[in-house]
């Protein structure tokens, strides 16, 4: 396996554990347009059908992505619909693009990055506050992501070593975000209870662990 | 500890005590703190649906006004009301609808919200259609048209805030979400999702006729 098939492969499993259907749907796309092999088994996506099918689960998609209720109640199919779209994806390029590699290993790696990326993601989003008076955090996050992701697939197919970088770029900065995530909501929301050292915010008079009387350090 | 600070914890969807996110029961009085244990109904949740309406009916006038004044100003230009639109729907989600369904629990805000986006939707497109209308009547149409938008997004707003906090005090209450609200949204989403494929299949499908005919050139 080659470095640029690896970035290829790598950057659309990333991008389909953040947008599955609509990576899917970039493969299909290139698929249908570049006249390019996909495996029998994808085929049926490049009919009309298909490509209309797969439009309508994309609009699904999107609107379950910028529902924090939809996304609870969907939780474990989530996983499924990543993981799925993550090996079809990965699949679909590797066919596209050199057709060597068993379908078995492609279709893990794809699997496999997709539901680590969408695991990862959710655990960062978990810090980043809803945001109640106005464009919270989350939407900013999700039109960056949004964006990110649309340069990713571009990458993919034109650039796939810059794909590679930027997974490679990705995984780092994710695991920089949890950890100073979490570092950041102590330091500025939260200090130590003095009877039973846990974590409670500024804002308690209770501590949550304890229930010891605390004094207010912020008032809101 | 001045009430203040406790009330603006509970308003802001936290406990009055340890400051952690309340589950929906505490938040409407109907448990404790499943953290602390502390009772939120010591610092009062009875109206909040209430203060939630005084609030939101204080935004509505607001909007209209805005509403009208902007068609006034920019309605001479074709489709402006396309922009105002879309500008007076934002504002309807961030001034009413966010603050009270962050009050709801996930099942009830989940309906609420998709109800409520498609109200403001529905009743905006109708501005805009019946705008447009207006646009031929010429310069003298132009106050009708600030008045027409003035009055459908005041409609609009009020109608959002009060199924907004007919919701919260549903809610408030103990009402659980009836099945024909799940189902009118889900019947919705279908309508979304049918839309766009048949709007996708449709597309394809010429396109495929066009490549044919230029023998695949395309």
């Amino acid at each position: 396996m080659t470095l640029a098939l690896l970035g290829q492969l790598l950057g659309i499993a990333a991008a389909s554990g953040t947008r599955a259907t609509l990576t899917l749907l970039a493969v299909v796309l290139v698929a249908r347009i570049g006249g390019g092999d996909v495996p029998e088994g994808l085929s049926f996506l490049t009919t009309n059908l298909g490509l209309a099918a797969l439009v309508a689960v994309a609009v699904l998609d999107e609107l379950i992505d910028r529902d924090p209720e939809l996304q609870e109640i969907v939780t474990i199919g989530n996983i499924g619909v990543r993981g799925a779209a993550g090996a079809a994806s990965a699949w679909g390029v590797e066919s596209l693009m050199d057709g060597s590699l068993p379908e078995s290993a492609t279709w893990l790696l794809g699997a496999g990055i997709a539901i680590a990326v969408h695991l990862v993601r959710v655990r960062v989003l978990s810090y980043v506050p809803e945001g109640t008076g106005g464009l919270g955090p989350r939407t900013w996050i999700a039109w960056l992501e949004a964006g990110g992701v649309f340069g990713l697939i571009v990458a993919v197919f034109v650039a796939p070593l810059l794909a590679l970088g930027f997974v490679l770029l990705g995984t780092i900065l994710s695991v920089a975000a949890v950890l100073g995530a979490r570092q950041m909501d102590r330091s500025r929301n939260r200090r130590v209870c003095p009877h039973c050292q846990s974590w409670a915010r500024k804002e308690a008079s209770r501590c949550p662990k304890c229930r010891n009387p605390l004094s207010v350090e912020r008032r809101c | 500890m001045s009430l203040s600070h406790h009330a603006a914890l509970l308003r802001d969807g936290r406990c009055p005590e340890c400051a952690e996110p309340l589950t929906a029961r505490a938040l409407f009085g109907r448990g404790p703190c499943k953290r602390c244990g502390a009772d939120p109904r010591t610092y009062g949740t009875t109206d909040v649906a209430s203060r939630f309406e005084a609030r939101a009916r204080h935004t509505t006038w607001i909007v209209a006004i805005v509403a009208g004044l902007a068609e006034l100003l920019i309605g001479w230009v074709p489709l402006a009301d396309v922009v105002v639109a879309l500008g007076i729907a934002l504002w309807i989600r961030l001034a009413i609808l966010r603050p009270a369904v962050s009050m709801l629990p996930p099942g009830r805000r989940l309906v609420t919200r998709g109800t409520a986006r498609v109200l403001v939707g529905a009743l905006l497109a109708a501005l805009l259609v019946v705008s447009q209308l207006v646009t031929f009547l010429g310069p003298l149409g132009l106050p009708v048209k600030a008045l027409l938008g003035a009055a459908e997004v005041g409609l609009a707003a009020m109608l959002v805030t009060r199924y907004v906090a007919s919701q919260v005090e549903r809610e408030a209450a103990g009402t659980p979400v009836e099945a024909a609200e799940i189902g009118l949204l889900a019947a919705m989403v279908f309508l979304l999702l049918g839309t766009a494929f048949a709007a996708t299949y449709a597309v394809v499908s010429a396109l495929s006729v066009v490549q044919e005919f230029f023998g695949g050139a395309l």
